[in-house]
């Protein structure tokens, strides 16, 4: 249940160990519809440990397994097709005391940026105190989806666009052995969870081929992405409990300002188009459990901003759970 | 008295003048020149305006007539140039800060050009929101190295984040690779950049003349010019009688590969550097070469030596295939000389590092012509 990155991870993996099932694939968004459209997706992962707090070392086997697929994709001739790719990235901070974040022990190149560097690199930000650089992935979905479905060869597979209301509608009276819930935002009426709220992100989406770095600014606040192709993501914002689609002009103006402050030559950009979109974040961590009343139901939500970044990962110890439960008669 | 131009003192004009032009270049987001009043009277600052000819309209010609003009607002600039973009050598190359093909230029002078070029180049990345579609933009990515090389370079002070590649940078690429180096070059895309100066050059009001083959510099003389910088590159084999110059041959594939975000170099002469909209695969360096067409052998050998390197380039469309001859010679040339009745600037001879040394050899044409022209109202 979702078609996002999340629910295709899981597609994929669950064919690989199951071919011969017949999956299908329920949602009500497709596609560019999904929010994993909208975000720029690189593996940037500040805090392992608060991805699930409840498990010590989980939130790290998650992002060094997704971290370690996508690197194995961009090295390898298929980076393209799936619009997976390494990307130079520099993050900078305001902070002195700033302490490296976690995606840095897994990314390659890392490499601080002295005091003079950060003056040269960022003449309009003279705040700034200190910064890393490094080389992580970026995986952009509007490649990497299909990319995702096509590798899904079963023949038994159908996509549905729906709108379920309970997870019970495909659960009663069906055949279904297993229903995995990639239902991102939909999980707070779909599991009846009330920790899940949506984090409200705005982008622009501009044409800007000679940016080959990515470059995040203080608080993670403004972020300018190149992407797959010569699209680069500048954002952004973080709302909490915002609920609106629809990009405003005044959120625009402020991350307009902001970006071309961090990277100038992002003001000589044509812009192609403005989104707006709503990171499903969860209080307490991300979700990857086997329901406690129904055994087929496996979840998987809650990724918040690290849909992208923790895919794999997460979407992996679903189907480990999944198929764990199918054995037990489940 | 009335405010209307038409009744504005000589004086008052001109400083009207210069302090529009002073806006004006600094709106370009250029270092721009800035003019000071001398003591002097107007009227002999006006009758000072010298008349320099320009031989050449590649990377180096465009530089240094632009340069001048911003040196010398008052001057009469014209560029004679056979070929303009895109159709110099300075279009087929991929415009890649870092120092190559220069025989034995003596390192203080690469030193010397490539910061003033670098630096100017990452200024202008840095703060000017056109630079990217004027082809100016920083890009990162390595030097790959066959050997265990300790990665020292005599320039590398100049580039951002210069260092030894780690070994988990390493790990992507092939085996056979031993070390490396990082840095942060700066791109000058020529087919991009030297429309861009072009027009700069032009709205100073400099004058570009194509199509326009100078086959002596008495011609030059003969229609006035007492002051003519030599831009001309493997040119002045034939124009001056340069016998020491050589052509290196280049062969260059531009392809299609907008994910990958970083550039390579290796030791065998390989290379994939990251232009605006295609990356620049390449590369030989035949010396005395001078064969233009296309050659399948060498493609085929720069498109597997580079997809041997990065193997998703196996999956980008090839647009197109070009040949470039660097005009190499023993060390760049950069002096005045007393030919006839007028002064000859030479700056030619750059080898492969006509994009990595423009700005400072054009800069010192300036300085050049400024002890020459002994104009006291002029300061860069």
């Amino acid at each position: 249940l979702g078609a996002g990155i999340v629910g295709w991870s899981v597609a994929v993996q669950l064919l690989d160990a199951l071919p011969n099932c017949r999956l299908t694939v329920v949602a009500d968004q497709l596609d560019g519809e999904t929010v994993s459209w909208v975000a720029a997706g690189s593996f940037r992962i500040e805090n392992f440990e608060e991805l699930c707090p409840d498990r010590p070392g989980q939130g790290r086997k998650w992002a060094a397994d997704s971290f370690q697929h996508y690197l194995d994709l961009a090295v390898s001739g298929q980076g393209s097709s799936a619009g997976c790719l390494l990307l130079p990235l520099v993050q900078v901070y305001e902070d002195s005391n700033q302490t490296p974040p976690d995606y840095l022990q897994l990314a390659h190149s890392v490499a601080t940026l002295t005091p003079d560097q950060l003056r040269t690199e960022f003449p309009r930000w003279p705040s700034l105190q200190c910064g890393w650089s490094c080389e992580t992935t970026l995986t952009e979905s509007r490649l990497y989806l299909p990319f995702l479905r096509a590798r899904c060869r079963c023949t038994n597979l159908t996509v549905t666009r729906h709108r379920v209301n309970s997870l019970s509608e495909l659960l009663d009276g069906s055949s279904c052995r297993l229903l995995f819930n990639c239902s991102g935002l939909g999980a707070a009426q779909l599991a009846k969870d009330p920790n899940v709220y949506p984090i409200r992100g705005q982008v622009f989406k501009v044409r800007a081929p000679w940016l080959k770095r990515a470059v995040i600014g203080p608080n993670g606040e403004t972020y300018i992405y190149p992407g797959a192709t010569d699209i680069v993501t500048v954002g952004g914002c973080r709302q909490p409990n915002s609920w609106s689609t629809e990009p405003c002009p005044d959120d625009a103006s402020k991350i307009w300002s902001r970006a071309t402050r961090l990277v100038p030559s992002v003001g000589g950009a044509e812009t192609v188009n403005q989104l707006a979109g709503l990171r499903p974040a969860r209080l307490g961590g991300i979700r990857v459990e086997l329901d406690s009343t129904d055994s087929r139901i496996v979840h998987c939500y809650g990724h918040g901003g690290n849909g992208v970044a923790l895919a794999w990962g997460t979407a992996s110890e679903a189907v480990k759970l999944g198929l764990e439960s199918l054995r037990r008669g489940g | 008295m009335s405010s209307c131009w038409p009744f504005l003192s000589i004086k008052n004009r001109l400083l009207s003048l210069i302090s529009n032009l002073n806006s004006f270049l600094r709106s370009l987001g250029t270092r721009a020149a800035t003019v000071e009043l001398s003591n002097s009277a107007p009227s002999n600052r006006a009758m000072s305006s010298p008349k320099i000819a320009v031989v050449g309209a590649g990377i180096i010609g465009i530089s240094s007539a632009l340069r001048i003009l911003q040196a010398f607002p008052g001057a009469e600039v014209t560029i004679f140039a056979e070929s303009v973009s895109p159709d110099t050598t300075s279009d087929v190359a991929a415009g890649f800060w870092g120092p190559s093909y220069i025989s034995n230029t003596p390192h203080e002078l690469v030193i010397s050009w490539g910061k003033e070029t670098y630096d100017h180049l990452v200024d202008l990345a840095k703060s000017d929101p056109q630079s990217g579609k004027c082809g100016v933009f920083l890009a990162p990515g390595f030097e790959l190295l066959s050997v265990d090389d300790p990665g020292t370079r005599y320039w590398s002070h100049i580039p951002l984040e210069f260092r030894r590649a780690t070994p988990s940078e390493l790990s992507v690429f092939p085996s056979r690779i031993k070390s490396g180096i990082y840095f942060i070059s700066a791109v000058a895309e020529g087919s991009k950049l030297i429309p861009h100066l072009t027009d700069q050059f032009k709205a100073l009001g400099g004058k570009l003349v194509e199509n326009h083959r100078v086959n002596s510099f008495s011609e030059l003389q003969q229609m006035g010019y007492k002051h003519i910088v030599n831009c001309t590159g493997l040119g002045a084999m034939k124009l001056c009688g340069d016998k020491t110059m050589f052509p290196i041959r280049g062969q260059v594939h531009r392809v299609a590969a907008p994910w990958l975000k970083f550039w390579f170099t290796s030791d065998d002469g390989t290379y994939c550097l990251m232009n605006t909209n295609f990356a620049v695969l390449g590369g030989v360096a035949q010396k005395g070469d001078w064969n233009m067409s296309v050659s399948e052998t060498d493609k085929a050998g720069i498109l597997s030596r580079n997809y041997a390197i990065w193997p998703s380039l196996r999956a980008a469309p090839v647009l197109a295939d070009l040949v470039g001859l660097r005009p190499g010679r023993d060390k760049v040339r950069l002096e005045r000389e007393n030919i006839g009745d007028c002064t000859v600037y030479h700056n030619y001879g750059h080898g492969g590092s006509g994009l990595t040394l423009f700005w400072g050899c054009a800069g010192d044409i300036v300085k050049l012509l400024k002890a020459d022209l002994q104009t006291a109202a002029c300061k860069l």
